[in-house]
């Protein structure tokens, strides 16, 4: 059980990393990682959304949406209102979320508040719920995969920044600079990160 | 202009939503209502395109839903009567192996394919990838076979044992099932086994004072004692395994129940299947448990069974101390019900001039004799030679085997009398026709002194019931040598140990030195721990890693007798490798070191090939032992 | 603007993805073949479509406190709709989309689209603008979709054109191919642009994105 949650947890850390492998937060991904501070904060407002919004989440799917009764038949299937649902719930969660901090926790509202509405619109964070449902798994893998996903994202924004800080220094071609350079960059980085593959089922064994 | 504010501010925003949101549902409800069908039908079109793979000769299916046989999710008969599709499914390592089945019509397996699955990627999952070769060989191996099939018919994967055993498993299913929706023959259907939970749901109980080291205790409506407790199997589970055990007014075990959720499945779960316990039921009293076997490859995990029982009848007994399960010894011969975990005298049978021509044909005259061999049910002196009845201990009780010899010694006949072994498997052996039980027999025939369960055809599957027959077969040999060249009669328990495998330590040292009261002195150098009998008895300890990649090392207890010959050997081999190197603590290998003296002696125990590691560990522990009591401890 | 230049506009000078900087995800994750390029900017531009006139006719209604959950309901009522017919009819651009479908209802073309352009434009304006916005979002994915497949697997919407000998480039199919074709594209259209003086700021930070107006960072992303 232990071995099949820390397989999960790697695997979205490294095997299947959010933004260099699944694609999803480049928005973030490319626009907040200039400074390492500002990554670093993303990350962290991203770690925590993607967490709340899967605990919030899957049990709105399992119990609401596509509920099963003990033989594992559904007792009314409203599946297709998943999108909807899911984004709405986000939205409204970031949104209190924000707001409860700004009047409780000025400090944390600094460092992360601001990239809150950020990432209400950002597949990183529909895409990890809606994947947990689409992988099947129960509540607690659920959360350790969000969790999992969240600090990937923060493994790639950290690692990014320091890239993007030696680019500053580079000097491409005039049609390279500034966007086009940063992509290439980003591919270099990503293909680092392919060579994850097969790393986690050789050593947790089975998931 | 309040009003005015608080609507535009408050009101209207909300309001607005929730129109936006009912038009959406609306909008969203109506184009499911559209498209679910589409897609459903869609999904069924996939699913058929799976059965068409397998038979494409059928021109459509016509799905069966009238059968019992366990384990199958459908039965298809095709309309053109090209044959049937049958899924179903094995249990596997990480859950279900669903599988597709194309039978002809008389029952040949056309083709089989193996459906996704959750097995382990890299292993299971081979099954369901029509690029892997293990799979498709597998799959391959099937065809052209029918009727009920073995391990040793198809080519399992090697290294993905659980998931291919499944996969056979499934098929099997699919088989049973064939034969009874196509050719109409009975379902064979598993029994669910209920878990401890379901099972105190459906009694009515009344709860009594829980004994201390145990997790529950009732009375029911009936007047029997129900008693749970949990009990250590695996030594990495996730959670321990929950026994319950229903008593009569004497102390008999009548049902037991156990949930294996935290022992590893496929290997520690059968500590829960219904072969495995139903060795318990009419047990009565710890003396009973003897007879009890531990399945190998689960052996930690049965182990944890055994000793749960164990302390649910040590607290039966404590509660009631005048019941018969506080007295009961290894029960004689005679009581039925007991006899099915009995090991020591077997009861006497006279055999019928008819039992006796079956194995000795040319013979016409028939006189019975007395025989001491123990383990002899019956001895007859014929004209033409002699027959004899034996029987030893089998899976589930005693199994009967009657034996023809001609006046040389050699086995000229054999047949096997009713026994209580398991249906499909040691039962096999008395079933009329069954192939299995003649190719054992006649590999008997022409055999003489001793044999060896390599030497004859055992019934695959049925190894324990296998090895009984041939002990019996080797105490009818030995009560030829007494009855026909006058040897003296072999006594049992030569050589053979108790098994002290589901002892704790405390009852092992007890055991090791028996009779005498133990007190700890000094341990010599190189030994872990040493107690000392007031007869002059010795129970010395000594440790040794055994496996080399093994956590801990084993701990090694040898008794010595007064006169300094050992009286057993007990292991705690927890730390090797289940299955493997805890042979190391099995009764069969340390039976050898029984009446060893000293060093020298040594000479003649035989570790186990595959578990040299483990069992050359121990070999060395009760050196150190040896040399400990020469030096010091010998009087 | 007439009719025609707001049509035209989304197809070349405010290309979403390699002017304006919109929609990177889906760009990248589905352009592995031209054919799954195809697909998504056919269901974006559905999307796209519906909602910029749904949008453009309630914009008077919809209080500016709630634009956004509104943006949003409507949005992704669309998007579930496609997904359903999509699953109904082409059931295997549902398999290769995957997880991006659903995830169009946060593409930032389209949330981008409808706060800039639907919700002060009349609804032919926006139809039009959305129709445009969706092509030139679709073409792009195309070519990308083409380079990729080409070079990495050999084939263009499924037909083989490279002969099988010669060994194929799989590194673009690969997500680091992804990132690559991209940055590779994008550098050809600034040279473009440098030659014809059309120069074009970018920056993915408050600029493409749709939160702009309800973000507190102000441009602290960059």
């Amino acid at each position: 059980m232990a071995a099949r949650l820390a397989a999960i947890f790697f695997t979205m850390i490294l095997v299947d990393n959010y933004v260099l492998v699944k694609f999803l937060g480049i928005c973030p991904f490319l626009g907040v990682s200039k400074k390492l501070n500002s990554a670093f904060g993303m990350s962290c407002a991203v770690i925590f959304v993607m967490t709340l919004a899967t605990a919030v989440t899957w049990p709105i799917q399992n119990f609401l949406l596509t509920p099963v009764d003990a033989e594992g038949n559904l007792k009314w299937d409203l599946g297709y209102l998943q999108t909807i649902v899911f984004i709405l719930v986000i939205a409204v969660l970031v949104q209190l979320v924000e707001i409860i901090m700004k009047k409780n926790m000025p400090p944390l509202h600094k460092a992360l508040g601001v990239y809150l509405p950020l990432i209400t619109t950002n597949c990183a964070v529909l895409g990890v719920t809606v994947l947990n449902i689409d992988n099947g798994y129960n509540f607690v893998e659920s959360i350790v995969c969000a969790l999992g996903a969240g600090f990937g994202f923060m493994l790639a924004m950290v690692i990014f920044s320091g890239v993007r800080k030696r680019l500053e220094e580079a000097q491409p071609p005039k049609c390279f600079e500034g966007l086009p350079i940063t992509l290439v960059a980003a591919s270099a980085t990503a293909l680092s990160f392919g060579g994850f593959g097969g790393l986690i089922e050789n050593i947790f064994g089975a998931i | 202009m309040k009003n005015n504010s608080t609507w535009e501010n408050f009101l209207k925003p909300v309001v607005v939503l929730v129109v936006i949101c009912i038009v959406a549902s609306a909008a969203l409800a109506g184009t499911n209502q559209l498209t679910a069908p589409i897609i459903k039908a869609q999904e069924e079109a996939a699913a058929n395109a799976a059965y068409l793979e397998v038979l494409p000769e059928a021109d459509g299916f016509e799905e069966i839903t009238d059968f019992q046989s366990s384990n199958v999710t459908k039965a298809l008969k095709a309309t053109n009567d090209a044959g049937w599709v049958i899924q179903s499914y094995g249990k596997g390592f990480g859950g279900d192996v669903p599988v597709v089945v194309a039978f002809d019509s008389e029952g040949t397996i056309l083709k089989v394919k193996f459906m996704e699955n959750s097995e382990t990627a890299g292993f299971g999952q081979k099954l369901a990838d029509p690029a892997d070769a293990d799979g498709q060989k597998l799959a391959e191996s099937f065809v052209g076979k029918s009727g009920t099939l073995e391990a040793g018919d198809v080519d399992i994967i090697s290294g993905v044992t659980v998931s291919s055993k499944a996969a056979l498993a499934a098929v099997n299913s699919a088989v049973n099932c064939f034969n009874e929706v196509a050719l109409g023959q009975a379902a064979v259907v598993e029994e669910e086994q209920l878990t401890p939970d379901q099972a105190l749901e459906s009694m009515e109980l009344t709860e009594i004072e829980i004994p201390e080291g145990l997790t529950g205790a009732w009375e029911t409506a009936n007047g029997t004692t129900v008693l749970r407790v949990d009990s250590k199997g695996y030594e990495y589970e996730t959670a321990p395994m929950d026994v319950l055990v229903e008593f009569d007014a004497d102390g008999n075990i009548l049902n037991i129940w156990v949930g294996t959720d935290g022992q590893t499945a496929g290997i520690g779960d059968q500590a829960g299947s219904a072969e495995f316990l139903s060795q318990f039921k009419g047990v009565l009293g710890e003396a009973g448990l003897d007879g009890v076997d531990t399945i190998a490859g689960a052996t930690q995990s049965t182990t944890g069974v055994k000793k749960g029982v164990r302390k649910c009848i040590k607290a039966f007994v404590a509660m009631y101390p005048d019941c018969a399960a506080a007295t009961a010894v290894a029960p004689e011969g005679g009581d039925a019900e007991s006899e099915a975990s009995s090991e020591a005298a077997v009861e006497t049978v006279t055999l019928s001039d008819e039992d006796c021509k079956a194995v000795l044909p040319d013979a016409t005259t028939f006189e019975a004799v007395e025989s001491a061999t123990s383990g002899v049910q019956a001895a007859v002196k014929a004209d033409t030679g002699w027959v004899i009845q034996a029987s030893a201990k089998g899976f589930a009780g005693q199994v009967p085997v009657i034996v023809g010899l001609n006046a040389d010694g050699a086995i000229v006949g054999v047949s096997f009398p009713e026994n209580n072994e398991t249906a499909g498997y040691g039962a096999q052996l008395y079933e009329e026709g069954n192939e299995k039980a003649a190719a054992l027999a006649a590999s008997l025939v022409g055999k003489s002194g001793e044999v060896a369960i390599g030497d004859v055809d055992a019934i695959s599957g049925a190894t324990i019931s296998s090895k009984a027959v041939v002990e019996a077969v080797n105490t009818a040999l030995s009560c030829y040598n007494e009855v026909a060249l006058g040897q003296a009669p072999a006594a049992e328990g030569e050589g053979e140990g108790t098994d002290m495998s589901a002892m704790s330590a405390e009852e092992a040292r007890a055991a090791l030195a028996p009779g005498a009261t133990l007190t700890q002195i000094t341990a010599p150098e190189g030994l872990t721990d040493a107690w000392q009998g007031d007869d002059g008895s010795y129970v010395l300890y000594a440790e040794d890693m055994g496996w080399e990649y093994a956590g801990k090392p084993m701990t090694i207890a040898v008794g010595f007798d007064p006169n300094g010959a050992i009286t057993g050997v007990w292991v705690d081999a927890s730390s090797q490798t289940p299955g493997i190197g805890d042979q190391a603590a099995g009764a069969d290998y340390l039976g050898q070191y029984t009446g060893i003296t000293d060093e020298a002696g040594l000479d003649g125990v035989d570790t186990i090939a595959g578990a040299t590691q483990s069992t050359r560990g121990v070999k060395k522990a009760v050196r150190k032992c040896i040399q400990a009591y020469a030096a010091g401890l010998a009087s | 603007m007439n009719k025609v230049q707001i049509f035209t506009n989304g197809l070349v000078k405010e290309n979403p993805v390699l002017r304006l900087v919109l929609g990177t995800c889906p760009t990248l994750a589905v352009t592995t073949m031209a054919f799954n390029g195809l697909g998504m900017g056919i269901a974006a531009t559905f999307v796209l479509f519906c909602s910029n006139i749904a949008i453009s006719l309630l914009r008077n209604v919809i209080p500016d406190k709630v634009r956004l959950p509104a943006y949003i309901t409507v949005i992704a009522t669309f998007v579930s709709i496609v997904q359903m017919l999509v699953k109904a009819y082409v059931p295997a651009l549902d398999k290769s989309l995957g997880v991006f479908l659903p995830l169009i209802v946060v593409n930032c073309i389209i949330l981008g689209r409808a706060e800039m352009f639907a919700s002060k434009n009349k609804p032919l304006d926006s139809a039009l603008d959305g129709l445009g916005m969706g092509l030139g979002f679709t073409l792009t994915l195309v070519l990308m979709g083409s380079i990729r497949e080409i070079l990495g697997s050999g084939t263009w919407f499924g037909m083989t054109v490279i002969p099988a000998s010669i060994d194929r480039f799989t590194f673009m199919t690969t997500p680091a191919g992804g990132f690559f074709t991209f940055g590779v594209l994008m550098a050809l259209v600034i040279f473009i642009e440098n030659k014809t003086g059309n120069k074009k700021e970018r920056s993915i930070g408050c600029e493409g994105c749709p939160s702009k107006s309800v973000c507190g960072a102000k441009g602290g992303c960059e």
